[in-house]
């Protein structure tokens, strides 16, 4: 994974950044995750799983459905079983509702 | 008398506590929950804002018990998962035994029965080999004979003052009482033509041309945006599992939005699949879960040639 990548956006208006910092992989979503985009979401952040700390910024997703939520669960349950720690350090409202929906807000409080 | 509802060891308890003085309720639910205490079990009482004094003043010693509030109208999946959560923690961490004294919202209109009905079939399927006795009284001064007809269809076992616990002969296999809810439970709109009709579309455009029918109903902003978020889960799993063409029809009233889904697949093969959710699991029943959380009623149907997920939106239940 080269620093800094950002992937092409996609038809959808889906795209990524990826930030390695000194402390923690940042990863910023854009756009809609959904059926056509949650498997790029999905490859990326297990590509960032090895990193002590993984931070995923969702502020700028304008939509997001299980399978994005499902990758989230995944990555931390891998990032965990490494060693490391994976949060959601922002999250758009409707992130936030999917989350609460689902009855997992607490698995992604990151505190720090 | 033995106490009512109590589980094999291991096991799941399910019984349903039919009274009509209180006097019968406390009979009932004071041994069940003093013996629950005194033998370790995690013991929770959830009961109406009526039943709580009257079993808290005859409990009188209430250390060890954990008093919740009543259970919401409209959160029936999030009192099923959320208890599935409690049982399962609680078992796994104390290898202790957990008792609940719950009361379902019961006399309120046909919707939220709509999800609390399937509740109490779920249980006997999702809850099968958790430790945990469930005892769920019901006032038959108040509660409408459809809704007891129910609790006689979902309960393996009755208690009351008279017999103590006997087995319920009524009680029918919940796989089956799914499909019978089926029957009765999709809404007569559906013989209507649609407002909406899609054809073998993608899920944001499912979504957002549901979500933009929404607009000329009573429905809110954050209602329509769960809706178009159920809607979304439905049509990808249909594009995912099932198998085309993939036919939404959605109907919209001034108080409700009425959305199917077929595609020509078999549906799942379990029945109960998302009501709890293996959260990781690739066919983990997520999305479905999605739905059964934000939307008043879901319904599944199937017929030999095709797999049909019904979805009805209404506004917000006011408590």
């Amino acid at each position: 994974m080269e620093p800094d990548a950002t992937t092409a956006p996609d038809p959808g208006g889906f795209s990524l950044d990826i930030d390695e910092g000194d402390d923690a992989v940042t990863v910023t979503a854009h756009g809609e995750i959904d059926l056509d985009t949650s498997v790029a979401f999905a490859e990326a952040l297990a590509e960032c799983t090895a990193a002590r700390r993984v931070d995923i910024d969702l502020a700028d997703v304008a939509y997001m459905d299980s399978a994005g939520l499902r990758a989230l669960l995944i990555a931390r349950a891998e990032a965990e079983q490494r060693g490391g720690r994976l949060r959601v350090v922002n999250a758009s409202s409707i992130v936030s509702r999917l989350l609460q929906i689902a009855g997992v807000t607490d698995v992604f409080d990151g505190g720090s | 008398m033995s106490p009512a509802g109590v589980a094999q060891p291991g096991g799941l308890s399910h019984t349903a506590l039919l009274y009509d003085r209180d006097d019968e309720l406390l009979q009932a639910a004071v041994p069940f929950l003093r013996e629950g205490v005194a033998g370790g079990d995690t013991t929770l009482l959830s009961v109406s804002d009526r039943e709580q004094p009257l079993i808290l003043d005859a409990l009188g010693d209430t250390t060890g018990l954990t008093v919740v509030p009543p259970w919401p109208p409209g959160a029936a999946f999030k009192t099923l998962r959320d208890n599935h959560q409690l049982i399962s923690e609680g078992s796994d961490h104390a290898g202790g035994a957990i008792r609940i004294l719950g009361t379902v919202p019961s006399t309120q209109e046909a919707v939220p029965w709509g999800g609390w009905v399937r509740y109490e079939t779920a249980i006997n399927q999702v809850y099968a080999s958790l430790p945990v006795s469930l005892l769920c009284p019901y006032d038959r001064r108040v509660t409408p004979d459809r809704v007891l007809e129910d609790v006689a269809r979902t309960h393996p076992f009755f208690v009351d003052a008279m017999d103590g616990p006997v087995s319920n002969s009524r009680f029918v296999e919940p796989i089956s009482f799914l499909d019978d809810l089926a029957e009765r439970d999709v809404d007569p709109i559906e013989a209507e033509p649609p407002t909406l009709e899609l054809v073998d579309q993608l899920p944001g455009t499912s979504r957002r041309s549901v979500a933009a029918l929404a607009e000329g109903t009573e429905l809110d902003r954050p209602t329509i945006e769960t809706l178009a978020l159920a809607v979304g889960e439905v049509v990808t799993n249909a594009v995912v599992y099932g198998r085309a063409p993939v036919v939404l029809r959605a109907w919209a009233l001034p108080d409700r939005i009425v959305v199917s889904v077929l595609d020509h697949g078999s549906g799942p093969d379990d029945p109960f699949v998302g009501m709890v959710p293996l959260f990781t699991a690739p066919s983990g029943g997520l999305g479905l879960h999605v739905a059964y959380q934000t939307c008043s009623l879901v319904t599944m149907s199937r017929t030999d040639s095709d797999f049909t997920v019904h979805l009805t939106m209404r506004r917000p239940i006011t408590e």
